[in-house]
């Protein structure tokens, strides 16, 4: 089975809030901070290797960005992908979702062949959610979102765990497919040593936007697809306050009356 | 000169430190806490590729070189020096003193089982009446025939407990001095090899320790490991790999106690605003991050040079010395800035300075590194 994975690097959601600095509609990059795999993407990554070790195929791992985003496709590769490319030129910067799931399905079309298109549920900074159900969108394919578990079928069908708010569907669905991975895939395994020694000598081809026949109309900043009016920071403003009482059960009672005062219960 | 990690670097660096939070740090306090090993670890950090960073991929390692090694150490370290010691010291100490020194049998032998995790080996050098000075070891082999027949005592062996394949320096000739010294291999089930449990440690809880007892061991010639008269030179190339373990570890120690003291800083109200806002606590805050940067460039540069081959025993002394020192200062430091929290063991630091003070005696005292560098500085040895 040719499994693909689509990857993006990420500014790291786990850095402390106040590190986080937005100027002209842009989280500027945190000093000291190494950006890290969209760790959804992570999951997607941990997905592909479950559906490989059980089936058998090749994993490669795809992004979309500028030259130092190569390294999220590195760290997909230390996990255990086989492949990497990487579409990256001057035009293809600034693209928003929409423009980098056209890219990532025109990108995929150019590889020689693919079955299953595994997808994070959304990237840890725009969270968007779209490019997994775009790229279906744009090669006519099969989607299903948010998998926690995705298993390979003789058929050239994959079997799917679709997570819904009081449990999840089953669907069996033909390939080639697309299919987003939820959280509860759980944890993504660490890329072992000898994954890291041989990722770093892979070589990952760059693309550009013509080595895929993309339309520039629908690439980059100035492609009409969504426009960003602003990002800001939420203000979040807390206060403590001790509820007391002569009694516990004084306390509780205080303590319900404020909270039924405050609109919570 | 280029002080950037590479990106190899950076990835072991992040895969390391995940490792140590998620194999590591869940159960540490309650292994410190009754002084028990996990050796389930080990195979999870050869599984991982981190046990032995290394030693050459023919035998079962990774072939790093030492940087990328120490800047792994450091890292698991971070987490735990007592665990990750135990953990790698078979690779790192008489793993590099049979690599060094083994025939190729005998690496072949051992040392693929080693990476893998599968067996543990253990440098038995110390005793009760031979610590720094190694021309008072008494453990003594004398040959029969094509056989050797061991006896002695050894003390704080790490893993002396759990250990399978055990090196041992014994005296064939006690008239020879050092030059009688000779290193053998004994394995677990040799009759007459008995070890126990080093109980009632203050410091290295969670790791693994142990003293040996070796009474009419035999052993055959094939067990014979190197030269006569060079064992103590082919001990000290193991125990230079394990000086640079002790200093890396010493940086992920001290940094873990910094990062603990950061954000205990933070939020710590006392006197209307966080403790951090108090200029007492960033002047030693700053002190602390001031000498973790320096004991962490010391040991990468004396890494590069160990790498590079160059001759580096005063730049090595310099690391060890510095860096366990640094840990030592910088965990006590810590301590105090956590107040009366700092000495239980919900926060990590009391077990990093328990670690610390262990780290400034093993692997040379900061008294022998002291009188390392001075008889390099001043060309005069104060040894003899």
């Amino acid at each position: 089975m040719n499994i693909v994975v689509c990857v993006k690097q990420v500014i790291d959601p786990e850095m402390p809030t106040e590190k986080f600095k937005v100027k002209d509609n842009q989280v500027l990059p945190p000093e000291g901070v190494p950006p890290v795999l969209n760790p959804y993407d992570a999951q997607a990554v941990e997905a592909a290797l479950r559906v490989k070790e059980s089936h058998g195929g090749t994993i490669t791992a795809i992004t979309v960005g500028p030259p130092e985003s190569k390294e999220a496709v590195r760290r997909a590769l230390a996990m255990g992908a086989d492949e990497g490319v990487m579409l990256s030129d001057e035009a293809v910067l600034g693209s928003d979702s929409l423009a980098t799931a056209y890219l990532l399905a025109q990108a995929i079309q150019k590889l020689d062949a693919f079955d299953l298109i595994v997808c994070g549920r959304e990237a840890a900074d725009s969270s968007m959610g779209i490019v997994g159900p775009v790229i279906a969108e744009r090669l006519n394919l099969p989607l299903i979102t948010l998998a926690k578990n995705i298993e390979a079928l003789d058929n050239n069908m994959v079997k799917v765990e679709r997570v819904i708010p009081d449990g999840h569907q089953v669907f069996e669905v033909s390939l080639p497919a697309v299919v987003t991975v939820s959280n509860e895939v759980g944890l993504p395994r660490l890329p072992t040593g000898m994954g890291i020694v041989t990722a770093v000598r892979k070589e990952i081809p760059v693309w550009t936007n013509q080595d895929i026949n993309a339309d520039p109309s629908l690439i980059g900043a100035n492609a009409e697809g969504s426009e960003l009016l602003s990002l800001s920071i939420p203000q979040r403003e807390r206060e403590c306050e001790i509820i007391g009482g002569e009694t516990p059960e004084e306390a509780a009672g205080n303590l319900a009356t404020k909270l039924r005062a405050a609109g919570v219960i | 000169m280029d002080f950037e990690l590479n990106e190899e670097q950076k990835m072991f660096q992040d895969m390391a430190r995940k490792f140590a939070e998620r194999e590591i740090l869940p159960t540490l306090k309650e292994n410190v806490r009754e002084d028990k090993f996990d050796r389930g670890i080990v195979k999870k950090l050869a599984s991982q590729g981190l046990l032995a960073p290394h030693l050459p991929t023919e035998y079962g390692g990774l072939g790093l070189d030492y940087l990328t090694s120490a800047i792994i150490w450091e890292q698991l370290c971070w987490a735990s020096l007592a665990v990750t010691q135990a953990a790698t010291s078979g690779p790192i100490q008489p793993g590099t003193n049979l690599l060094d020194a083994g025939s190729e049998e005998q690496k072949k032998k051992y040392l693929p089982s080693v990476c893998s995790g599968d067996s543990i080996l253990v440098g038995a050098v110390v005793e009760p009446n031979a610590g720094s000075d190694s021309s008072r070891i008494e453990t003594t082999a004398v040959q029969k025939g094509d056989r050797w027949i061991i006896n002695g005592n050894k003390i704080f062996i790490t893993n002396g407990e759990i250990g399978d394949v055990i090196l041992v320096i014994s005296q064939t000739d006690k008239t020879q001095g050092l030059r009688g010294l000779a290193t053998f291999i004994v394995e677990r089930g040799t009759p007459g090899f008995t070890s126990t449990h080093l109980k009632g440690k203050i410091g290295w809880r969670g790791g693994s320790e142990g003293n040996l007892r070796f009474t009419d061991v035999e052993v055959p010639q094939e067990n014979k490991v190197g030269e006569t008269g060079r064992a103590l030179r082919d001990a000290l190339r193991g125990i230079d790999t394990a000086r640079l373990f002790l200093a890396a570890g010493c940086i992920g120690v001290a940094q873990s106690c910094l990062d603990s003291s950061i954000k205990y800083a933070k939020e710590r109200v006392q006197f209307g605003k966080p403790i951090g806002g108090h200029q007492l606590i960033q002047g030693v805050i700053a002190d602390m991050a001031t000498k973790i940067e320096a004991a962490r460039w010391l040991t990468y540069r004396v890494a590069d040079m160990k790498s590079r081959g160059m001759r580096h025993i005063k730049e090595m002394s310099y690391a060890k010395y510095f860096s366990t020192e640094t840990a030592l200062w910088v965990a006590s430091e810590a301590i105090k800035i956590h107040g009366s929290f700092g000495t239980v063991d919900d926060y990590p630091v009391g077990h990093h300075y328990q670690d610390a003070i262990v780290a400034t005696i093993l692997g040379g005292t900061a008294q022998i590194h002291q009188l390392t560098i001075g008889q390099r500085l001043l060309e005069m040895s104060a040894f003899a």
